[in-house]
């Protein structure tokens, strides 16, 4: 009785081990359609990268350190991005009918630096309190007086897929399974003719039952 | 104070401990919000943690004085803390490698173990972020995605020497134990005296298993000080991010070798309790079994990247 006592608790240490899986990169993104005589051509995504993972790549892609990309470092950045997405089929499904599929075809690429940053995620931010409410004058943390050379900035990629054929319709769903990377869909730039749900196939799940949802953007020609 | 007195006094409070834990389980499955709560914190910490590092890494790079560095170093060492309190294996690991195993460990056993899979842990992130910086670039998604394969190695290579522990307790050929002193081992304890001196086979074998366990868990890279090295990198202060990856390592050792401690200390009362081979046996393929289904469950995980695909 003793020994199982014990293993129990040792047991109940280990359980929450997997449930405990957390991203490392956050993602906003946008998405946007393009459309052609009453049907849809193309989808454009844009990803905003929080400020960490921004400050990690924009050095090793802004190689002259202008703090602009240049159509060079855009092109080399292209190369680069394109090969490692494509293996992950950009972490995007599309459908426009029937079954959800790849981007069949690589888009075309552009990015470019937001400075001062756009995105910013609710938890950066020391002076906003839990759940949207801010915090009290008195119990703010005041920053540092550190002479900041500057603060966060937002690297953005914008990839634009073709759709195999002009479609009345079409939704788009970006995750990452295994949530590293998460992305959100800014709710605050669905265009219009789009809406944004949840499809219960969508999502990362690392115990079974506590899935973390992808925001499914639904689109249709105007 | 006899030592069978300690003992027992030893003993409930673990049996407490078991016990509120059960409950707490049970309760977490019930009110599973709990659980989602739980590893939406998790997310936010990380955010919150990651925005601290930056910042940190930033006033080091404006030469604000050594207290950035200070800042820099309590919190790699809060994160290392937390980060094994969190998600990964290595608890798992540690608390198998003590037990499976016949003889007792020494306390300075625990605290190595621990400090291994740190050390290795936190290395491997290192050494990662080495090779891509001279054969390819360094990105952010590069870099993490050869973490995550990495960690798959690491996952097979724990579950395969779990199998193997496991079909060594099956097959019993783990058990050199007692040497004859059964009768007594209550009163032995906390005395490695009695351990014969002469090289069992069985026992090399035991703790090279041990060591082989420790060293697969610990050359996942560690996703924390490998974010700590690129952001040091992408500022220019690589030495500061090393600065962070020992503490990093030191927050993980620290954590790792209480962990280990306390299971060593249970698998002492368990086979101070039970005064036989059987009971040894159990823990071993309970052992394995924890092993198993750890490593079983992470590279599930990880496969489904490749089945969603």
């Amino acid at each position: 009785m003793k020994t199982l006592a014990i293993l129990s608790c040792l047991l109940g240490l280990l359980l929450p081990v997997a449930a405990l899986a957390h991203p490392h990169i956050w993602i906003s993104q946008q998405v946007r359609v393009v459309g052609k005589d009453g049907k849809l051509t193309h989808v454009e995504l844009e990803w905003r990268f929080d400020p960490s993972a921004s400050e990690i790549e924009i050095p090793l892609i802004d190689e002259n350190g202008d703090g602009k990309i240049s159509p060079a470092e855009a092109k080399a950045l292209a190369g680069d991005m394109m090969k490692e997405l494509e293996s992950s089929g950009y972490m995007t499904w599309l459908n426009t009918g029937d079954k959800d599929f790849r981007p069949p075809k690589r888009p075309t690429f552009s990015a470019r630096i937001d400075d001062p940053a756009s995105f910013v995620p609710p938890y950066w931010d020391k002076a906003a309190g839990d759940a949207g409410m801010p915090m009290p004058e008195n119990k703010r943390v005041n920053e540092p007086p550190i002479p900041r050379k500057r603060g966060p900035r937002t690297l953005v990629y914008i990839m634009r897929f073709e759709l195999p054929k002009p479609v009345p319709s079409v939704s788009i769903v970006t995750y990452d399974p295994e949530d590293f990377i998460r992305i959100e869909v800014d709710k605050k730039a669905i265009p219009a003719g789009c809406t944004v749900g949840q499809n219960p196939k969508h999502k990362a799940e690392f115990v079974r039952g506590y899935p973390v949802f992808a925001g499914v953007v639904s689109c249709r020609s105007p | 104070m006899s030592l069978t007195v300690k003992a027992r006094l030893l003993r409930s409070p673990f049996l407490w401990v078991g016990v509120a834990l059960l409950a707490g389980l049970v309760g977490a499955l019930i009110f599973s919000d709990g659980l989602q709560e739980l590893a939406r914190f998790s997310a936010e910490y990380q955010q919150r943690i990651q925005r601290s590092l930056s910042t940190a890494l930033q006033d080091v790079k404006s030469g604000s004085g050594s207290l950035a560095l200070w800042t820099l170093v309590i919190i790699c060492f809060g994160y290392g803390v937390v980060h094994t309190l969190g998600p990964g294996h290595g608890k798992s690991v540690v608390v198998a490698y003590f037990l499976d195993s016949s003889r007792p460990y020494g306390w300075m056993e625990g605290i190595f173990a621990g400090a291994w899979i740190a050390f290795t842990h936190t290395l491997a992130a290192l050494l990662l972020v080495a090779v891509l910086k001279l054969f390819f670039t360094a990105g952010l998604f590069g870099a993490l995605r050869e973490a995550r394969n990495v960690e798959m190695i690491s996952y097979v290579m724990i579950l395969m020497v779990g199998f193997w522990r496991l079909w060594a307790g099956l097959t019993g050929r783990l058990h050199e134990h007692h040497h004859g002193d059964d009768h007594d081992h209550h009163e032995h304890g906390h005395d490695h005296a009695h351990e014969h001196g002469h090289h069992h086979p069985v026992r090399a074998r035991r703790t090279l298993a041990g060591w082989l366990l420790l060293t697969a868990a610990g050359i996942a890279p560690c996703a924390g000080a490998l974010i700590v090295i690129l952001l040091s990198m992408a500022l220019g202060v690589i030495w500061a991010g090393i600065i962070g990856v020992v503490a990093i390592a030191l927050g993980m050792a620290v954590t790792l070798a209480v962990i280990g401690l306390a299971s060593m200390v249970a698998h002492r009362l368990i086979v101070g309790d039970g005064r036989s081979r059987e009971i040894g046996r159990v823990t071993a393929i309970a052992a394995s079994l924890i092993v198993i289904a750890t490593a079983g469950t992470l590279l599930m995980g990880s496969l489904s990247r490749f089945i969603l695909r």
